[in-house]
C-alpha cells in the first residue's frame, strides 16, 4: 500500500514536469540549452515521454471540450477577485476539504523552507562524500554520470554501480553491466573499480570495465594505466614478501579476467571499438553470429535467437545501432534464412526452402 | 463574450507540428503503450545527433506513427473485406463506435474535473482555450505576472491529468 502510494507521487511528480516542459514549450522559444534538457528528459524514461504525449492529448481534448461548459467568466473573474491570495494554488476537490489542507500544507512548506534548504546542502555535500550512491540502469537506457569529485561514468544498459566515496578512496562497485570511466586525477585517493573477486585501480585515466552475464571481466585502457588485481591470482613472491599479483594495463590494451588461478596477460585491443557503446554503436570485427547476437540482446527488448549451427558461427564484420534489432534482422536476412516471432523472441533459422540459394 | 464561437484562434501562437499531431485521430486506449514504445525508441535512436527542436521532432515521429497505424489498419480492413466478405460492418455507424464512445467518456470525466478547480484555474483555462490567448496576454489581462499565468496551467494541467489516472484505476 505504502509503495504504491510512493510510485502513485513519482508518477505524480512526472505528470508535473511534463506539463512544465508543456507550457514553457508555450511560452516562447526555448534556449538551445532548454532544448537539451528536454531532449534529455525525453530520453530519460519512456515514462517521461509517455506523460508528455498525454500533455498533448490533454491539450487537444481541451481544446474541444472547454467549450462545451459555458464557463461563466464573469462570474469566475468576480470570484477570482474575492479569492485570498495565499489561495492561488489551492485546488478545490468535490467535497472541498482539500483547499484548506493544500493551503495549511503550503504555509507549512514555506516555514520549512529555510531549514530545508540549509539542511539540504549539508546532507548533499556530506552525501558527496561518504553516503554510496546506488546507481541502477535498466535495460535500454543508458546514463552518464557525474561524479563529486569531476570523475565521469557512462553506464551502459542492464547495469547496477554502487558509488562509495571517503576522503581515503574512490571506490565504484560494479556489481553487474559495463560502464566506462574517465578518472579525474586524485593522487591522495585512488580510484578503485571492485568487480565480482577482481579490482582494477586507475590514476587519472580513461577506462571501460564491462562484467558479462558470465561473471566474466573486461578491462579495456584507453588513456593512462591501470592496475587489475584479481583474488583468484597466486600471490607472487618477492623475497619473503608476498604480495598480491597484479597485471598492469596502458593505454589500448585489454584483459579478460576469468577464474583462472594465474594472472593472465594483457593484449592489444581497439578502445574506440569497445567504447563504441557510449556512442550507441557496437563494432564487430570478425566476431562470430551468435557472439553478435548475444551483444544485440544486451540492448532489444526482444531477444534473437540463432538457432543454426552454421549461421551462429559466421563470422561478422559490421555497425549496428543496438538500440536498432531491426538493422540486426534485415543484416541477417541477407544469408537467405527464416526469421519467426515466437513468444519468447525472435527465432533465426536456416530457410527451408533455399530459395535464396543462387541457381546452379 | 461570444463563448459559442469555435476557437479558431486557439493554435494560432502554436507550431504546426502540434497540430499536425493534434489533426489525427486520437488513438485506442491499448494502442497508447505501443505508440509510446515506438516514439520511445525512435528518440533513442537519433543518438547524439543535435535535434533543432526536440518538441517538433517528438510530435512528428508520434504523429507519423499514428498515420502509419491508421494506414495500416485500414489496409487491413481492406484485406478482410476483399478476402471474407462477412466481415464488412452491418452498418457504417458500426466503424469507430467503441472509439467515439471512449473518447466522450473521456471528456465528460475531464470536464468535470475542470469543474472542480477553483475559480481562477478556470479563468485561466478558460482564456487558453476559448478565446484562444498567450500566456503573457493572460497575464495583462488579469494583471498578474506571466510566470504566474504559466504556474496556473502547469499545475492544472498537471492537476487534471493526475485526476484522470485516479479514475482509471479505482
Amino acid at each position: 500500500m505504502s509503495a504504491e502510494g510512493h510510485k502513485d507521487r513519482a508518477h505524480e511528480a512526472i505528470v508535473e514536469q511534463a506539463s512544465g516542459w508543456f507550457w514553457r514549450h508555450r511560452s516562447g522559444e526555448l534556449s538551445n540549452l532548454e532544448k537539451n534538457e528536454f531532449l534529455e528528459w525525453l530520453r530519460a524514461s519512456k515514462l517521461n515521454l509517455q506523460e508528455y504525449l498525454e500533455q498533448v492529448r490533454l491539450h487537444q481534448t481541451l481544446a474541444r471540450a472547454l467549450p462545451e461548459l459555458y464557463l461563466d467568466r464573469a462570474q469566475l473573474l468576480k470570484k477570482t477577485q474575492e479569492e485570498p491570495s495565499s489561495k492561488v494554488f489551492a485546488l478545490n476537490t468535490a467535497t472541498g476539504a482539500e483547499a484548506p489542507r493544500a493551503a495549511r500544507k503550503m504555509r507549512w512548506i514555506a516555514a520549512a523552507a529555510a531549514a530545508m534548504l540549509l539542511a539540504f546542502c549539508a546532507i548533499w555535500f556530506w552525501s558527496a562524500l561518504i553516503l554510496p550512491q546506488r546507481i541502477t540502469v535498466p535495460r535500454g537506457e543508458q546514463r552518464f554520470v557525474q561524479l563529486a569529485d569531476g570523475s565521469t561514468m557512462h553506464v551502459n544498459v542492464n547495469s547496477q554501480i554502487q558509488v562509495r566515496y571517503s576522503t581515503r578512496e574512490r571506490v565504484i562497485e560494479l556489481n553487474k553491466g559495463q560502464a566506462f570511466f574517465e578518472v579525474a586525477p586524485d593522487p591522495r585517493r585512488p580510484f578503485r573499480v571492485e568487480v565480482g573477486g577482481a579490482e582494477v585501480v586507475a590514476v587519472g585515466t580513461q577506462f571501460d570495465v564491462y562484467r558479462r552475464s558470465d561473471n566474466r571481466v573486461v578491462v579495456t585502457v584507453l588513456q593512462g594505466k591501470v592496475d587489475v588485481f584479481d583474488a583468484l591470482w597466486a600471490p607472487k613472491k618477492t623475497g619473503a614478501i608476498e604480495s598480491a599479483a597484479r597485471v598492469r594495463l596502458t593505454a589500448g590494451q585489454q584483459l579478460k579476467v576469468g577464474s583462472a588461478a594465474m594472472a593472465p596477460s594483457p593484449y592489444p585491443a581497439d578502445g574506440s571499438a569497445v567504447t563504441a557503446w557510449t556512442r550507441r554503436e557496437v563494432i564487430f570485427n570478425g566476431e562470430s553470429l551468435v557472439e553478435v547476437a548475444d551483444e544485440i540482446n544486451r540492448y532489444a527488448a526482444v531477444p534473437v535467437y540463432i538457432e543454426d549451427p552454421d549461421l551462429a558461427r559466421m563470422r561478422v564484420r559490421a555497425v549496428f545501432n543496438p538500440y536498432d534489432s531491426d538493422s540486426f534482422l534485415a543484416f541477417i536476412k541477407q544469408y537467405g534464412v527464416d526469421v519467426e516471432t515466437g513468444p519468447a523472441g525472435i527465432h533465426v533459422r536456416r530457410a527451408k526452402s533455399r530459395v535464396s540459394e543462387p541457381a546452379r | 463574450m461570444n463563448r459559442r464561437q469555435l476557437v479558431a484562434g486557439l493554435f494560432r501562437q502554436k507550431k504546426a507540428a502540434l497540430q499536425a499531431f493534434i489533426g489525427r485521430r486520437t488513438y485506442a486506449k491499448g494502442e497508447t503503450a505501443d505508440l509510446v514504445q515506438e516514439t520511445y525508441l525512435r528518440m533513442l535512436r537519433t543518438g547524439e545527433t543535435a535535434i533543432e527542436d526536440p518538441e517538433r521532432y517528438l510530435l512528428a515521429v508520434a504523429s507519423n506513427l499514428i498515420k502509419e497505424h491508421a494506414l495500416m489498419t485500414q489496409r487491413r480492413q481492406e484485406r478482410e473485406i476483399l478476402t471474407e466478405p462477412n466481415a464488412l460492418p452491418e452498418t457504417a455507424a458500426d466503424i469507430d463506435y467503441t472509439r467515439d464512445q471512449e473518447r466522450d467518456e473521456t471528456r465528460a470525466r475531464l470536464l468535470r474535473v475542470v469543474k472542480q478547480l477553483t475559480p481562477r484555474y478556470q479563468l485561466v483555462l478558460s482564456l487558453t482555450y476559448e478565446d484562444g490567448l498567450s500566456q503573457s496576454e493572460i497575464a495583462e489581462r488579469l494583471k498578474v505576472s506571466r510566470s504566474m499565468v504559466q504556474k496556473i496551467l502547469v499545475k492544472a494541467h498537471a492537476h487534471c491529468r493526475s485526476r484522470m489516472l485516479d479514475r482509471k484505476e479505482p
